[in-house]
């Protein structure tokens, strides 16, 4: 059997509030790999699991922009981790593109910690690139991913997750 | 053949300094290193080593973007003695939180060149305190023509906690 296996990749024939993916079991770490573009202005990529809403979610990110090469995004005690910077719904050619690791989401000794690597140009004034680190105080193993934007996805996306195995 | 082949897999029931792969074999096309690891610096931080072949000495050049504050930063080392720039989370963060560590080692059996290893690191307690999160990127430069046939990530002068896991895979391009 693999070793790393495409578990579920889904695309948006139509536009969609959330991506889930709720059949992940059987791997030591998850790799999401996407594709996007907001149904709307000025959006962020959420991530949520198990369906906790809770204030439960820590995400600190560093990116550049046209206009500053560094700056920093972030939020302690949060309901969801974001990653700043979907693809602008009026960009009508362009989606952006991301990466989100998920190491030992399965763990009960551990919170679930995620890297988030992520690109987006959306018009010539506001191209993003990110990497940033996140955290679910939880050390229940992760069933359940709700990725969503508030504006909504747009027809088109795709979401692929992978499941990696240590064995 | 397989792409992903994992050659080392390693979960901690207790403290250990490193993780250490020895006699890899030379019939891959790259290395990949996956981490979920915790210092015990008693510190928000602890920082993480890496080095080939069990060579230190003046052998290593890395570069690395990072921020732990309002500010990224950058930072490089010239002629040093291990890929520094890599760290993982102390124990004085969020209880049961593990950095993410992510490394790409191209190439690594090639004796014609030396070998680069391009890392993704970080991690998030729940504080906006500076460095008490960290997240960034380094590129390190092995000067030497070996091939690699050890992998040595090290907690420094620190040790990592039990239930870090670290997997070290070969990976197979096609053909």
């Amino acid at each position: 059997m693999a070793i790393m296996e495409a578990i579920e990749t889904v695309y948006l024939e139509a536009d969609v509030a959330s991506v889930t993916f709720d059949s992940i079991s059987g791997y030591e770490h998850l790799q999401l790999r996407f594709s996007e573009k907001a149904d709307g202005p000025n959006g962020a990529v959420y991530m949520q699991f198990n369906d906790d809403t809770g204030s439960n979610y820590s995400y600190k990110q560093m990116f550049g922009t046209a206009a500053a090469a560094q700056a920093l995004y972030g939020s302690v005690s949060a309901t969801k981790i974001a990653l700043i910077g979907t693809t602008n719904a009026s960009a009508s050619t362009i989606y952006g593109g991301g990466i989100v690791d998920i190491w030992d989401y399965a763990n009960s000794n551990k919170n679930t910690s995620v890297h988030c690597s992520y690109g987006s140009r959306m018009d010539t004034a506001a191209p993003f690139v990110v990497s940033g680190n996140g955290v679910w105080d939880s050390t229940a193993a992760v069933t359940k991913i709700k990725f969503y934007e508030f504006n909504g996805w747009q027809r088109g996306c795709s979401f692929t997750l992978f499941g990696i195995k240590s064995s | 053949m397989a792409v992903f082949n994992v050659i080392q897999h390693t979960e901690l029931s207790g403290a250990a300094a490193s993780f250490d792969v020895t006699s890899i074999p030379a019939s891959y096309d790259h290395l990949y290193f996956v981490a979920s690891c915790r210092s015990d610096d008693s510190s928000a931080f602890g920082l993480s080593l890496l080095t080939f072949n069990g060579t230190g000495g003046t052998s290593y050049g890395p570069t690395s973007m990072y921020a732990g504050t309002n500010t990224p930063q950058t930072g490089k080392a010239t002629s040093h003695s291990s890929i520094n720039y890599i760290y993982v989370g102390g124990n004085a963060i969020l209880a049961d939180t593990f950095g993410t560590v992510e490394i790409w080692v191209p190439n690594y059996a090639d004796t014609s060149n030396f070998t680069q290893a391009i890392v993704k690191w970080g991690f998030m307690g729940n504080s906006s305190t500076d460095y008490e999160w960290l997240t960034g990127q380094t590129a390190g430069l092995f000067m030497n023509t070996a091939a690699i046939n050890q992998f040595t990530f090290d907690a420094g002068s620190d040790d990592f906690m039990q239930y870090s896991t670290f997997t070290l895979y070969g990976i197979n391009g096609a053909g």
